[in-house]
């Protein structure tokens, strides 16, 4: 546990040196008077379920490629590699710490507008789930994907894909099956966290919805980016 | 304390092996070097020997393990000096070093800003990587890799890319690494270095090993047994070694005039990589 926060703080100077930190500030400013620019046009707190994903959805997945990117382009992949280290650790230190990043950042935005009037733990919740969620589909698409930007070009569509469930929020579509989507449990909390609609029930159920889906597409993309993206860089 | 037997590697999308049946020994202590050119598979063997590439045929103990028994925790017995240099560029020298350096054990961890100061880049230890000339990267890379004070060192050209001062520093702090009963295996193209640092080394050709001896020994054995006198008026004869005290000639010979230089015709190491291989050392 103790290496985890440390690597923690390493990935936190990382990030804040490669000016992500920075950007992801910029880019909550630039949401931030957005919203407070229409924040008196009625009810905005569907629009603001949907800024609220897309913020930490993008560090999620943009900010963990662009990461590694740049870690492989500096040669630094493969000296890790000849380290007594556990990339496991690195990876989820790294995706913990975006996901923070991209929590403050919404938090950042939503309270000017929404002051305290929200549920901050299950705000916290659907945000951190969102950020950790899309940062597993940044590494599965970074495994398959040789530089930046053809990992942008492949992010686009898991983007709009994962998305799908707004379809439903906004009612365009009432279809069943969106709510299988990985990050419907996270809207779900990110939403009651605004307007609350949720039994204690149906919060646990997508507490557990979000740790599964995290859960599963973490398996499957750490061992698909170790083996791709990690031991490929090395050679 | 690394033993290799019949070691065969063919990168995944080669045509060919990049190693044909590398057999070779390095003992505790010992400065080892593989002298090849570009391509020859020096770094391949150096990477399988780190773990970095697998799928290889062939047998590899290191320190009386196979070495596809070792975890993680061989990381902690030997250092890797990279070709090139990798590092967090945006990250000053000081903090790519406490970066790495949280990954061991701190007991084994040496002074880093002694390590700085060895290598001469104290003043430079607080700057941004990014900002640094190759060599200063390179100088980087060595310290890195000693940092934990590992047993075992691979080396891949080490000097490259430094001033003769610093690569002058930097085969000091290996020659000392090997006093200090480290095992160090080195690939190097250059002539210089191999001959001045290794014990033994191994020539290396499209993945063979063609030759393995001591430096002194394989330039002995290919040279001429002969030496070249040159008089001050630049007279020059030559003398074979063979009781060269009795040979009544050469002692007439450096009395007749002032001797500037004796010279043995030992063949250079490159010269002995040529004949044996055929190939020129930076092809």
């Amino acid at each position: 546990m103790k290496q985890f926060f440390t690597q923690m703080r390493w990935q936190f100077l990382i990030l804040h040196k490669n000016n992500l930190i920075n950007i992801s500030i910029g880019i909550t400013v630039i949401y931030g008077l957005l919203f407070y620019a229409i924040k008196d046009l009625g009810d905005l707190s569907k629009l603001l379920t949907l800024l609220i994903y897309n913020d930490p959805a993008l560090i999620g997945l943009l900010f963990i490629g662009l990461a590694f990117i740049v870690e492989k382009n500096q040669g630094v992949t493969s000296a890790l590699q000849v380290l007594p280290y556990n990339p496991h650790i690195q990876l989820l230190a790294r995706m913990l710490c975006l996901s923070l990043i991209g929590w403050v950042c919404a938090l950042g935005m939503t309270l000017p507008v929404m002051h305290f009037d929200f549920n901050v733990g299950w705000f916290s919740l659907g945000v951190l789930s969102v950020c950790l969620i899309f940062s597993t589909m940044g590494i599965w698409v970074l495994s398959y994907s040789s530089e930046f930007l053809v990992f942008l070009l492949k992010s686009i569509p898991i983007l709009l894909l994962s998305s799908a469930p707004f379809l439903n929020y906004f009612e365009v579509t009432n279809v069943w099956w969106l709510s299988l989507s990985p990050i419907n449990g996270s809207l779900n909390l990110i939403s009651h966290a605004f307007q609350p609609h949720l039994s204690t029930e149906a919060i646990a159920l997508n507490i557990a919805v979000c740790i599964g889906w995290f859960s599963l597409l973490y398996y499957f993309s750490s061992k698909t980016f170790i083996k791709r993206f990690l031991h490929a860089a090395a050679h | 304390m690394i033993h290799v037997k019949d070691l065969s590697f063919t990168y995944p999308k080669g045509n060919s092996p990049t190693l044909n049946h590398l057999t070779f020994d390095i003992e505790q202590g010992e400065i080892f070097g593989f002298l090849g050119p570009s391509g020859a598979g020096k770094s391949t063997a150096q990477k399988i020997l780190y773990k970095l590439l697998e799928g290889y045929t062939g047998d590899i103990s290191i320190a009386g393990k196979r070495l596809e028994d070792w975890g993680k925790e061989y990381y902690e017995r030997i250092g890797v000096g990279f070709e090139l240099p990798n590092h967090y560029l945006k990250l000053s020298a000081r903090e790519n070093l406490e970066l790495f350096a949280s990954f061991y054990p701190k007991e084994n961890l040496l002074n880093i800003p002694e390590l700085f100061e060895r290598v001469g880049l104290e003043e430079s230890m607080n700057k941004q990587v990014g900002d640094f000339s190759k060599g200063m990267k390179m100088r980087l890379n060595f310290i890195r890799s000693i940092m934990h004070n590992p047993d075992i060192l691979f080396f891949d050209e080490p000097t490259s890319g430094m001033d003769p001062v610093n690569a002058h520093i930097i085969k000091e702090i290996i020659s000392e690494q090997k006093q200090q009963g480290k095992t160090i295996f080195i690939t190097t193209h250059s002539m210089s270095t191999a001959d001045q640092l290794c014990d033994r080394v191994a020539f290396i050709v499209e993945g063979t090993l063609q030759v393995t001896d001591a430096p002194e020994a394989l330039k002995h054995a290919h040279g001429e047994n002969k030496v070249v006198v040159q008089l001050a008026n630049k007279e020059e004869r030559s003398y074979s070694l063979d009781q060269l005290g009795h040979n009544q000639e050469f002692l007439e010979f450096i009395k007749t005039g002032e001797v500037e230089r004796i010279n043995s015709l030992d063949a250079s190491l490159e010269e002995v990589f040529i004949q044996v291989t055929g190939k020129a050392l930076k092809a």
